[in-house]
C-alpha cells in the first residue's frame, strides 16, 4: 500500500485529508494531535480488537508516567483504522504546539538550542525516574513483574468458560478487559528494558573507541529466554522427525494442512505426533500476532508450526554459531575484554557500567520473556474468551457467525439483547469493506510542530526500539538502507512476507523482507539467512532475534518490501545496514532434503 | 637486605634513595596513606645487576600483596640520579619513569632497564661532561604502589592566586593525576575556610578528559556524558583533603601543595611540596 500523494505537511498546521478518508473528530480536541498508522495494522481493525488494544495501551501508560515521559498514548479507530496519538501531558497541546511551530520557524536557531535543553531536561527526569529500577532490574522482573503477570495468566487458564453461564460470561469479558489493561500496565517493563539496553549501548561506545551498537550488544546476548526456548524444542522435534523415516516422509510429501491427519494414521508417528501436541499445547497458545485476535492461535490451527517443521526437516544441521554455548562463549569473550580494558577507569564508571551491563543483560531476556507471557499468551486468552462469547451468540441465533462477535464493542456485548447486533455488524463489515479499499494516509490531525528528534534518553531508546522512524527511502530500485541490526553479510534469495500465512515460501537459505517481524516468527529465523525489515531500530525484536541466531539483520529501511521482490537473489550487509540486489532474477530450486 | 622499605628511617636520605622516595617515607612515617612501596638505594644499584637482586624483589613485592590484600602489584618504576651531595641531576638516561608495571616479572624487566639506561653510552658521555664519575652511575630505583585513582586532586593549603593563608583550594577531576597537573582538563574547584572547614565556594566544571591507566602506560581518554558534570567529591572527601592539606602545613611549617587521590573510596597521599610562590 504505497502513499504515492504524500507529501510533507506544513509544521503545527492541519494536515489535509485525502476526499476518501474524511473525518469527523468525535472530540475536536483530538484533531489538534497528531495521529498515526501503526505499521502493524495495515488493514481495517474491528470494534472488538480496537476496545481490547485500547484498554491494553491505556494500561500502558502507566509506564509512559514511570518512566517520566512527557505524554500518554491513545489509540483512536478513526474510519476503521487504527491511529496512534501521543498526548502531551503538561500543557493543552493546542496552545504548546503553536508556539513550538511558531518558534521553529521563525528563529530555527533559538528553537533548536531551546529544544536541546528540553531534551537535557527531559534525560534527567526520564533517568531519575528510571535508573532506581534499572539497579534492581533482575529483581523488579523476577520478584514483582512476573509473578503478577503469571498470575493472571493462571487466572484465564482456571477459567472454564464453557461452564459459565452467559450472566458469568458477561462480568467474565469485563474482568477480561480490566486484567488486559493490568498486563498493559505490566508490560510497561518495556520502558526500563529498552532504557537498559540503550544505556548501555550508548555508555559502551563512548568508552570503547571506534566500537559500534552492534559491539556492545554482543555482551548481551546467548541468554535463553522463552523465543528461544521454543524455537529450539521446535528445532529438536524436527531431529526426531528425521530420525523417524515414516514421520520425515509425511513431512517432507504433503501439504502442511494434511500433516496431522496423516501422521494420526501412521502408528510409527504417535510418538512424534505426541511431542508436537506437546509442543503446542506450551508454545502454541500464540496467534500470529499481538493482536491479530482476529486469526487462529496455533493450537487452533498449527499450519504455521508445521511449515517451520518442514523446513526444519530439510536441514542438515543447524548453524553451529546458533549454539547457546557457542553464543555464550562470545559473549563472555568480549565481556572479559571490556572489563579488562576498564580496570584502570575510576570507579563511578566501573560501576555504572557493571549496572548497565547487568540490567542490559536481563533486559536482553525480558525483550523475548514477557512477549511469550503477555503478548502471546495474554492475547491468545483474550481471544477464547471473545470466540467463546461469538459461539453462545451465534447459537441463540443472535449472530450469524461465531466471527461476527469482533464487529461489536463490549458495552454492546455486555448489555446484551436489545442491541439490534446483527444490523450492526452488518452496517460495520460494510464500512470495514468499503475502508479496506483506502490508503489510510499515515498521519492525520495536525502536523508535529516539531521532530522529536531528542526528546531525552528515555525517548531515544524508543527509538532505538519498535518506534524507530521509518526511512523514507533513496528511491533507488537495486538498493536499501536502513540501520545495522545484527552483524554479518549474507546472501540469499528474497522472500517479501507480509504474515505468516506466506511463511511457507520461505526456503532455507533465504533472505526474509517483511515490515517487522512479529514474535510468533522467530520459528523462521533458524531457517533464513539475514532479515530485513521496513520498521523498527537496533532494539527492535527482529534485531535482537536476529542477534540471537547470528544471522546479519538491516532494520528499519522504510521500503525494502516495496522495493525488493521474491526471487531477486540480495546481499545483505548487517554491519553497514545496506542491501542490495546482486540477480535479479533466479529460479527458486526446490528444497533439497539432505 | 638490599633493599630499603618506603617510611624506614633510612630511606630519609635523599642522597641514598633520591628526593621523592626521601620525601615520601617522612610522609608515609608520619601515619599517612602513602601508596606503599621500596627502594633500590644507589649503593645497591651502582654494585649489582638486577638479575641478582630478583629473588629479593619477587619477595618484596609478595610481601606487598599480602600485606595490603592485593590480588595484582601494580608499579610505577622511576630511577633518580643521586648525585654525593645528595642533589638530583635531572639528565638522559638517569630519570626514567614506567607507569602501570604489573607484577614481579615486569617490575624486574623495568628495574634492569633503569640499570641499563644509566650504564647506556648516551648517558656516560654526559656524566663525562659533567665530570662525573662514569665508574658508576649514582642511581636509585624507586619501585612504588600505583593507586587507581578514581579522583585525583591537587590541593593548597594558601590560595596562590589571591595568596590568602585564610582558604584551602582544591582542584579535583576523574581519574589519574595527568590531567589536572598537565592542565588538560578544567578540574572541579572547592574552596574550604580555614578556620571551620566550611565549604565556601564549589564550582563544578564540565570535566572532558580524564587520564587512565591502560597496559604499558596510561592515556588521556574523554569522560562519558554521564559523568562530566557530576561532582568528582563528596562534602565529607572534600574536608577530608582540607583536613591532611592542614596537618601537612603544620608539620612542614610552611603552605604546602598536596598531590592526593581518592581510590576505592581511600584518601592517598601522592606527594606534598612547600608552596615557593607565596611570599
Amino acid at each position: 500500500m504505497s502513499n504515492s500523494t504524500a507529501q510533507a505537511p506544513t509544521p503545527g498546521q492541519p494536515i489535509p485529508m485525502p476526499p476518501d478518508f474524511q473525518v469527523m473528530w468525535d472530540d475536536p480536541r483530538d484533531s489538534k494531535l497528531t495521529w498515526m498508522t501503526i505499521p502493524q495494522y495495515k488493514t481495517p481493525i474491528s470494534p472488538l480488537i480496537h476496545a481490547v488494544v485500547g484498554a491494553f495501551m491505556v494500561g500502558g501508560n502507566a509506564g509512559m508516567e514511570q518512566s517520566g515521559l512527557p505524554f500518554e498514548v491513545r489509540i483512536e479507530r478513526i474510519n476503521t483504522y487504527a491511529y496512534m496519538g501521543m498526548v502531551p501531558k503538561e500543557a493543552p497541546p493546542e496552545l504548546a504546539m503553536k508556539a513550538m511551530g511558531l518558534l521553529s520557524r521563525a528563529a530555527p536557531g533559538v528553537f533548536k538550542m531551546m529544544m536541546s535543553k528540553v531534551g537535557a531536561g527531559m534525560s534527567k527526569q526520564q533517568e531519575a525516574a528510571l535508573n532506581p529500577l534499572i539497579e534492581r532490574f533482575e529483581s523488579y522482573w523476577l520478584d514483582e513483574l512476573l509473578p503478577e503477570i503469571k498470575q493472571h495468566i493462571a487466572y484465564f487458564e482456571s477459567c472454564d468458560l464453557r461452564g459459565m453461564s452467559l450472566k458469568q460470561l458477561r462480568a467474565h469479558l469485563a474482568e477480561t478487559l480490566k486484567r488486559v489493561e493490568r498486563m498493559g500496565a505490566l508490560h510497561g517493563v518495556l520502558m526500563p528494558m529498552l532504557f537498559a539496553m540503550s544505556q548501555f549501548e550508548e555508555l559502551y561506545c563512548e568508552l570503547f573507541d571506534g566500537a559500534t551498537t552492534l559491539d556492545a550488544l554482543r555482551l548481551t546476548q546467548g541468554f535463553d529466554n522463552k523465543t528461544m526456548e521454543g524455537d529450539r524444542a521446535l528445532w529438536r522435534l524436527s531431529r526426531a522427525a528425521r530420525s523417524t523415516p515414516e514421520v520425515r516422509e509425511i513431512l517432507s510429501r504433503h501439504a502442511a494442512g494434511e500433516i496431522i491427519p496423516a501422521l494420526e494414521k501412521s502408528v510409527a508417528s504417535r510418538q512424534f505426533l505426541a511431542d508436537l501436541h506437546k509442543w503446542l499445547a506450551y508454545y502454541g497458545q500464540r496467534l500470529n500476532s499481538a493482536f491479530a485476535l482476529g486469526e487462529p492461535s496455533w493450537i487452533e490451527d498449527p499450519t504455521p508450526a508445521i511449515l517451520n517443521l518442514q523446513a526444519y526437516v530439510a536441514m542438515r544441521d543447524l548453524r553451529p554459531e546458533m549454539e547457546p554455548a557457542a553464543l555464550a562463549a562470545e559473549r563472555e569473550k568480549s565481556v572479559a575484554e571490556a572489563r579488562a580494558k576498564l580496570v584502570g577507569y575510576p570507579q563511578p564508571i566501573v560501576a555504572r557500567y557493571e549496572t548497565l551491563l547487568k540490567a542490559a543483560q536481563i533486559a536482553a531476556v525480558v525483550h523475548e520473556d514477557h512477549n511469550f507471557w503477555i503478548d502471546q499468551r495474554l492475547f491468545y486468552h483474550v481471544r477464547r474468551v471473545i470466540l467463546e462469547f461469538g459461539g453462545r451468540l451465534a447459537q441463540a441465533g443472535a449472530l450469524d457467525a461465531v466471527h461476527d462477535v469482533f464487529y461489536l464493542r463490549p458495552d454492546e456485548l455486555q448489555n446484551g439483547q436489545d442491541v439490534p447486533v446483527k444490523r450492526l455488524v452488518q452496517d460495520r463489515k460494510t464500512e470495514m469493506e468499503r475502508f479496506s479499499h483506502v490508503a489510510p494516509p499515515p498521519m492525520l490531525g495536525t502536523a508535529p510542530a516539531f521532530e522529536m528528534t531528542d526528546g531525552g534518553s528515555m525517548v531515544r531508546a524508543l527509538f532505538k526500539g519498535e518506534l524507530s522512524p521509518a526511512n523514507t527511502g533513496s528511491g533507488e530500485t537495486n538498493k536499501v538502507k536502513g540501520l545495522p541490526g545484527s552483524a554479518g553479510v549474507a546472501r540469499g534469495t528474497a522472500r517479501v512476507i507480509h504474515s505468516l500465512a506466506e511463511a511457507g515460501k520461505l526456503q532455507p537459505g533465504d533472505v526474509l523482507v517483511t515490515v517487522s517481524t512479529e514474535p510468533p516468527w522467530t520459528p523462521l529465523f533458524a531457517t533464513a539467512s539475514a532479515i530485513v525489515t521496513d520498521s523498527g531500530g537496533v532494539l527492535s525484536h527482529s534485531a535482537v532475534v536476529a542477534r540471537e541466531y547470528r544471522i546479519p539483520a538491516v532494520v528499519g529501511t522504510g521500503n525494502a518490501t516495496t522495493t525488493f521482490q521474491d526471487g531477486q537473489v540480495l546481499e545483505v550487509d548487517g554491519n553497514a545496514g545496506i542491501v542490495r540486489v546482486v540477480v535479479e532474477e533466479q529460479v527458486h530450486e526446490p528444497a533439497l532434503v539432505g | 637486605m638490599n633493599l630499603l622499605w618506603l617510611g624506614d628511617p633510612k630511606s630519609f636520605d635523599a642522597g641514598l634513595v633520591g628526593g621523592k622516595a626521601a620525601n615520601l617515607s617522612r610522609l608515609a612515617r608520619m601515619y599517612h596513606r602513602v601508596p606503599d612501596g621500596f627502594s633500590l638505594p644507589v649503593t645497591v644499584m651502582g654494585e649489582a645487576h638486577p638479575h641478582d637482586l630478583q629473588d629479593e624483589i619477587t619477595a618484596a613485592i609478595s610481601d606487598l600483596m599480602a600485606c595490603h590484600r592485593l590480588d595484582n602489584f601494580i608499579a610505577a618504576v622511576r630511577s633518580s640520579a643521586v648525585d654525593e651531595d645528595g642533589a638530583t641531576a635531572s639528565f638522559a638516561g638517569q630519570h626514567e619513569t614506567y607507569l602501570n608495571i604489573a607484577g614481579a616479572e615486569a617490575i624486574i624487566q623495568a628495574v634492569t632497564r633503569c640499570w641499563e639506561s644509566a650504564r647506556s653510552e648516551r648517558a656516560l658521555e654526559y656524566r663525562r661532561q659533567q665530570g662525573l664519575s662514569v665508574k658508576r652511575p649514582q642511581i636509585a630505583v624507586f619501585v612504588q604502589q600505583l593507586v587507581v585513582s578514581d579522583v585525583s586532586a591537587v590541593a593548597f593549603s594558601a590560595n596562590p592566586v589571591t595568596r590568602s593563608r585564610d582558604e584551602i583550594i582544591i582542584n579535583a577531576s576523574w581519574g589519574l593525576g595527568e590531567s589536572i597537573v598537565g592542565g588538560t582538563v578544567t578540574p572541579d574547584t572547592f574552596i574550604v575556610r580555614k578556620s571551620d572547614l566550611e565549604i565556601i565556594q564549589r564550582m563544578i566544571a564540565d570535566k572532558q578528559h580524564m587520564t587512565v591507566s591502560a597496559p604499558h602506560g596510561t592515556h588521556e581518554v574523554e569522560v562519558p556524558r554521564f559523568l562530566r558534570t557530576e561532582t568528582c567529591l563528596t562534602d565529607e572527601q572534600v574536608v577530608e583533603m582540607a583536613k591532611l592539606a592542614l596537618t601537612l602545613e603544620i608539620t612542614m611549617e610552611h603552605p604546602v601543595d598536596v598531590e592526593c587521590a581518592y581510590a576505592g573510596g581511600k584518601l592517598y597521599l601522592l606527594q606534598c611540596r612547600p608552596i615557593t610562590t607565596l611570599k
